[in-house]
């Protein structure tokens, strides 16, 4: 009886799958049809480019509107495209030449090189002065081949459910808050707005067709009246970029929407498949939480400690550490040497800070270690892939805090307080047998991780509608338009970490060794981890955030204001100023941003100050057994 | 005496056969022959905290540490990589326990599964539920 039974399921369903097998959704038949139709764009685009004369001005426009009508067609799939493959969307539309990626979740290996193509680098290369037509026929021969992608089954089958609509959404927002209205890979700066434009409405087909072909999981209707409003918003936006209100439209617009996705996305159970949603949480209900994607581990080995008692208690530990020189060789350093707890962690008074020999300085300035969380890679140059391998790197650099791993272990363990906590410690982390270094670094971490969760007027503004000075508005607008600084320091964190928050971003800006320009700072950066054309030079990007407290600025703080920095910026950068740098990601032409505008690229900098709470210094140390150890001052000598 | 000396021999000879099977029974690794020293040492001492970590957050279902079921379970590769894979991309059916784990240990966890020497290589195919 069972068995009939199980038969005539298995027949119903053979019967279903062949009567309804070809038949696809609404949803999937748009899908294929678009992902066509920019085939079919950029194969037009090719033939022209075959057939015109390159070499009158005539020619060029004739193949600039071409790309134009073949962007236009990217745009309108771009939801689509950039989630489900962005290696391959980088031959479509790719933003640099050649990229090394380092990603969180291949964090323990080396970099990978990814070569770009298409339409922006097409764009590019028709401005310059003797054009190859082979050369502009490779860069988009490389985009019919990775159009094919999109076509596997691995995709295509994805649009049979529904998971994937929200979170693709999800990415498109990020964008259009981060990358979209920015010059990021749009060289042709007239074009953002018609291109936002056509791409609203584009997008808001797909909504009707994904809502007819899901109605058990759809688009709600407050989601598609904001999207209504928020698109006669962008039509009455003047086209010019440089005038766009940035600020409105992500603070009425994109993040209301932002809000409603996060919540469908909980409410229907949505299920990820794809690495873009690595680090992104489901749960924060704006782009400016800071709970947005998941930042470095700082509890490292006390990773799988939950209970709050035991968390507070490896916390004080931390904070005693941090500012103990028992961690350094000579016991007169501790890290607040460096990472002062009255100057947002970082040492304002020192272009570079001492060294353990009490007389040179660094080679690098110190970074502020508020909000260093939000970064994937550490350091400068991006050397380190978690905190306590930067922490540990730290306290054995004999340039730094000069300590032998087993003697601070030692030391440490010589004061009863530090080694009573430790041995209670133990039993979370079964896999070690005693106290080690790791155990030490890890409380450090978890210590100074804190200091990243305050929020600035800035985000209040964002997060709810809290008022916010005309100035520091404006100045976010250039930020994001004119300014063109939001093509590197991305939305929310302003850091070089874009959506979808899984790499992070080296740029080499030609700093100068000296005020003056009048030569290249002789530092190779990232060249030193990851030898290669495009890393010499290059620093992973700061955040803005505090930058008003986190003087002096640049790799090598050759910077002492604000100021300074954006005269540098607005000057093209080294190239700008005449400085031989082959590879610089800036462009070296000028903003052209007068006097007050600069003023108020300043005063949103400053409404970036985050409001956080610094802590009382120890009054006294943990006592050791060995009395040498118990003359050391809290914080450390120099 | 002589007897005396015998059941010396022997009970010395019993104890010795019975350490040669204990340590029969500790776990051995293979690891790749192309490693230097160094690396060698290095991925015994992951692995080491990885069999700790096992032990302690897995071993209560997936027993190869339970009285009895020593040899249980012997994970293929291919598992042990489908499930590095799923940790890495936030499988939302992971093991709770796997969530709170420091990409470091789950790494030890993994390491530790992977070269570890498995005598009996597990079979695909059960004959009797088949």
């Amino acid at each position: 009886m069972r068995k009939i039974r199980m038969l005539s399921v298995i027949v119903a369903v053979v019967i279903c799958s062949f009567t309804l097998g070809k038949q696809h959704s609404p949803y999937y038949d748009h899908y294929i049809n678009a992902v066509n139709g920019f085939e079919d764009a950029a194969r037009l685009l090719s033939d022209k480019i075959k057939k015109t004369d390159c070499m009158s001005e005539a020619g060029r426009n004739e193949i600039r509107q071409e790309i134009g009508r073949a962007r236009l067609k990217l745009k309108s799939i771009d939801i689509w495209l950039r989630y489900f493959e962005p290696v391959a969307y980088n031959q479509l539309n790719g933003p640099l030449p050649v990229e090394w990626e380092n990603e969180v979740f291949e964090k323990f290996e080396k970099p990978y090189r990814r070569e770009g193509a298409g339409l922006s680098l097409a764009e590019l290369y028709l401005n310059e002065p003797d054009i190859n037509k082979d050369t502009l026929q490779h860069l988009l021969l490389q985009s019919l081949i990775a159009i094919k992608t999109f076509n596997a089954d691995s995709i295509t089958l994805q649009l049979d459910t529904f998971d994937h609509f929200f979170l693709a959404n999800r990415l498109y927002l990020l964008n259009l808050a981060a990358i979209y209205t920015t010059s990021f890979e749009c060289p042709d700066t007239k074009n953002i707005i018609p291109e936002l434009r056509a791409m609203l409405t584009d997008v808001k087909t797909i909504y009707g067709l994904y809502n007819q072909s899901f109605p058990a999981t759809p688009l709600t209707n407050d989601y598609l009246t904001h999207y209504d409003k928020m698109i006669v918003f962008v039509n009455n936006q003047p086209a010019d970029h440089t005038l766009f209100d940035h600020y409105s439209f992500i603070k009425d617009y994109v993040n209301p929407l932002f809000a409603i996705n996060q919540r469908l996305i909980n409410t229907y159970n949505v299920i990820s498949k794809s690495y873009n949603d690595f680090t992104l949480n489901n749960d924060p209900a704006s782009i400016f939480d800071k709970g947005l994607y998941t930042p470095q581990n700082s509890k490292g080995i006390y990773s799988m400690v939950k209970d709050t008692e035991t968390l507070g208690e490896i916390k004080r530990i931390g904070k005693l550490l941090f500012y103990d020189p028992i961690l350094s060789g000579n016991n007169q350093r501790s890290c607040i040497s460096c990472h002062k707890s009255t100057q947002y962690f970082t040492d304002t008074t020192r272009q570079t800070s001492l060294q353990f020999n009490k007389q040179d300085g660094l080679a690098r300035n110190t970074p502020s270690l508020v909000n260093v969380i939000y970064n994937h890679l550490l350091m400068l140059d991006g050397k380190h892939i978690s905190l306590q391998a930067q922490g540990r790197a730290v306290m054995t650099n004999p340039m730094e805090m000069g300590g032998d791993e087993k003697d601070i272990v030692n030391k440490v363990l010589s004061c009863k307080e530090y080694k009573t906590a430790f041995k209670k410690f133990l039993k979370y982390t079964p896999e070690e047998k005693t106290i080690t270094f790791d155990h030490i670094v890890s409380a450090v971490t978890f210590y100074y991780a804190d200091f990243s969760n305050y929020y600035a007027p800035f985000d209040d503004a964002m997060n709810s509608n809290k008022p916010i000075d005309n100035a520091s508005i404006k100045g976010f607008n250039l930020f994001m338009g004119k300014a063109r600084c939001a093509t590197c320091h991305f939305v929310p964190q302003f850091n070089g970490v874009k959506p979808p928050y899984i790499s992070t971003e080296f740029e080499v800006l030609g700093v100068p060794a000296d005020t003056g320009a009048t030569r290249l700072s002789e530092d190779r950066g990232r060249f030193d981890v990851n030898p290669a054309n495009e890393t010499m030079n290059a620093f992973r990007t700061g955040s803005i955030r505090n930058a008003e407290y986190t003087k002096p600025y640049m790799h090598n703080g050759i910077f002492t204001t604000l100021e300074q920095v954006i005269e540098f910026y607005d000057a093209g950068g080294g190239a700008g100023r005449k400085l031989k740098v082959s590879n610089q990601t800036l462009s070296s032409d000028s903003l052209k941003l007068s006097a007050s505008e600069k003023k108020e690229l300043i005063s949103f900098i400053h409404s970036l100050n985050e409001k956080i709470i610094f802590q009382k210094i120890p009054e006294k140390l943990p006592v050791s057994s060995n009395a040498g150890l118990n003359v050391r001052k809290v914080g450390g000598e120099y | 005496m002589n007897k005396r000396h015998l059941i010396s021999a022997l009970s010395i000879i019993a104890a010795a056969i019975f350490m040669q099977c204990k340590s029969s029974n500790k776990i051995t690794y293979n690891l790749p022959s192309t490693m230097t020293k160094e690396q060698k040492s290095e991925l015994l001492e992951k692995c080491r905290k990885g069999q700790e970590l096992f032990k302690v957050n897995c071993s209560e279902c997936h027993g190869i540490f339970t009285k009895g079921k020593d040899k249980v379970p012997n994970f293929t590769n291919e598992q042990i990589d489908n499930y590095s894979a799923r940790f890495l991309r936030h499988d939302p059916k992971n093991h709770a326990v796997t969530k709170d784990m420091s990409p470091e240990q789950m790494n030890s966890v993994l390491m530790f599964l992977r070269f570890r020497n498995v005598k009996k290589l597990p079979t695909t195919v059960d004959k009797k539920a088949a």
